[in-house]
């Protein structure tokens, strides 16, 4: 938590000598100016005073007057300060408060993402040898019985991912690869996402503009396949049923482009500069969809940015979002590939890096 | 003897009703809140309620349920896969005469369940 208690003694302490040295300058001209105008000097005072007493009035008065005001003055500025160590006490507990609670909801949201489909599992396991295994050892069920699983190992990969994402400690294989290998890849993920915009009635247009001879673009792979099935997924996700989703894909320039616009429910605009953001979820992607963890577009923009292309967004509520991934070609040697990624060929035969178990 | 299932996941309801068809109950089955509240007007002996559902919540129809006086005197089990104390309490604080962690249970426990909370009705 980066949120710092206030240094609450430090502050009173300056705040109460302010205020008496105030309280003492405030009293010293009320003397000099308003008390005994005029008057430079003690024997003036005496002199102006000595009608009615015999005592030196003059220095009493002033230690009184002084002494009076000095200690308005400090008392004044603890108050101050003390007003002001609530104050900041108060937005303290309140800022903690906040953070406990996002983790208690955090946590609950992630106990429950992978309670559900282990609770599939359990509950036709526990069939098994029962008076209803028949009912509920169906082949339709046992179907659904391995989306559970995948589901589970799903939601643990993508914490996993975040959190080796947010720690920096994601490896990556960028290759230098022909473009049109890209273009075959967006090919393969949009006909498997087709049967989950079938299943909402949603029309997924593609439109893949062919790619001119000799391109090659440095990627890992795997880490922009993700990229490109989290945005569709997502934007199938979204949408209501009835809805579109189209994805093209492009070669602009020196960039490879792709976009994902659905009709979805957008993004309000208060929270869409907090959309990337790690376990961020915009409060409507909640009601409609309350499982999920806020985790895709935080791994997809580092993914992106870290093979050197940028991924951006402009979303309208109520009407729909267009995502865009763009990333640099470069030349068949990577000669214009930007510094910082180490590049293999193409040809270098490399080991399978896909996460196992 | 009837039972309202209110749950979003698909699988999980189908599992859980053909296993109390299969234990004697007569099932219904409603997919969100709203439908959920809509079904409650069949006056079911008892309600199986989930927490976590696009729309409105459990907690959301939790509170609508217990609002109407005529379903407010249906006894309201929540079975979710929250379970953090503060959601529990909340949930009885709500009216739910208890509160089941769903993986924490087989189908065969929560019918336990639900017969020891409508003794005499089975």
């Amino acid at each position: 938590m980066s949120e710092q208690k206030p240094n609450g003694p430090t502050w009173s302490v300056v705040n109460s000598l302010l205020g008496l040295f105030a309280g003492l300058y405030l009293g010293s001209w009320i003397l000099k100016e308003l008390i005994y105008p005029g008057a430079t000097d003690v024997t003036a005072y005496e002199r102006i005073v000595s009608d009615f007493t015999e005592a030196p009035v003059v220095f009493w008065q002033a230690v009184v007057l002084l002494s009076l005001s000095a200690a308005t003055g400090f008392f004044a500025g603890l108050s101050i300060s003390l007003t002001q160590l609530w104050l900041n006490e108060r937005t303290y507990s309140r800022a903690v408060r906040e953070v406990a609670r996002s983790k208690d909801a955090f946590i609950s949201m992630v106990l429950h993402h992978i309670r559900t489909p282990l609770t599939g599992i359990k509950w036709v396991l526990a069939a098994l040898g029962g008076e209803n295994q028949e009912k509920i050892l169906t082949p339709e069920n046992l179907r659904a019985l391995k989306l559970e699983n995948e589901r589970a190992i799903t939601a643990v990969n993508e914490l996993l991912e975040a959190a080796r994402v947010s720690s920096a400690q994601t490896t990556y294989q960028v290759e230098i690869r022909p473009v049109p290998e890209v273009f075959a890849l967006l090919d393969e993920i949009t006909n498997a996402a087709k049967s989950l915009a079938a299943a909402k009635h949603i029309v997924l247009k593609v439109s893949l503009l062919p790619p001119p001879p000799n391109t090659y673009i440095a990627i890992d792979k795997e880490k922009l396949q993700i990229v490109f099935e989290g945005l569709l997924n997502n934007a199938i996700k979204y949408t209501p049923e009835n809805g579109s989703v189209s994805a093209t894909m492009s070669v602009i320039g020196h960039h490879l482009n792709f976009t994902v616009a659905d009709t979805g429910i957008g993004i309000p605009p208060e929270q869409q500069s907090k959309i990337f953001g790690q376990f961020f979820r915009a409060d409507n992607a909640r009601v409609k969809e309350p499982d999920g963890f806020g985790v895709g577009l935080f791994i997809g923009k580092t993914f992106v940015e870290r093979m050197r292309g940028t991924l951006t967004f402009t979303s309208t509520l109520g009407n729909g979002t267009t995502f865009s991934v763009e990333l640099p070609l470069v030349g068949a040697a990577g000669e214009r590939f930007l510094a910082g990624i180490t590049a293999t060929p193409v040809s270098t035969p490399q080991p399978d890096t896909a996460p196992k178990g | 003897m009837k039972i309202l299932v209110i749950e979003d996941d698909t699988f999980l309801s189908s599992l859980i009703s053909s296993e109390l068809q299969g234990a004697g109950y007569e099932v219904l089955a409603a997919h969100d809140g709203t439908q959920g509240l809509e079904m409650a007007k069949e006056k079911p002996d008892l309600i199986m309620l989930d927490l976590v559902m696009p729309g409105m919540d459990g907690f959301e129809t939790l509170a609508a349920l217990k609002a109407d006086p005529a379903t407010a005197s249906i006894p309201v089990v929540v079975a979710s896969n929250l379970g953090e104390a503060e959601e529990i309490k909340r949930a009885k604080d709500a009216g739910a005469i208890d509160f089941l962690v769903k993986v924490h249970f087989t189908p065969a426990e929560i019918i336990a369940k639900i017969r020891s909370l409508l003794p005499g009705v089975h």
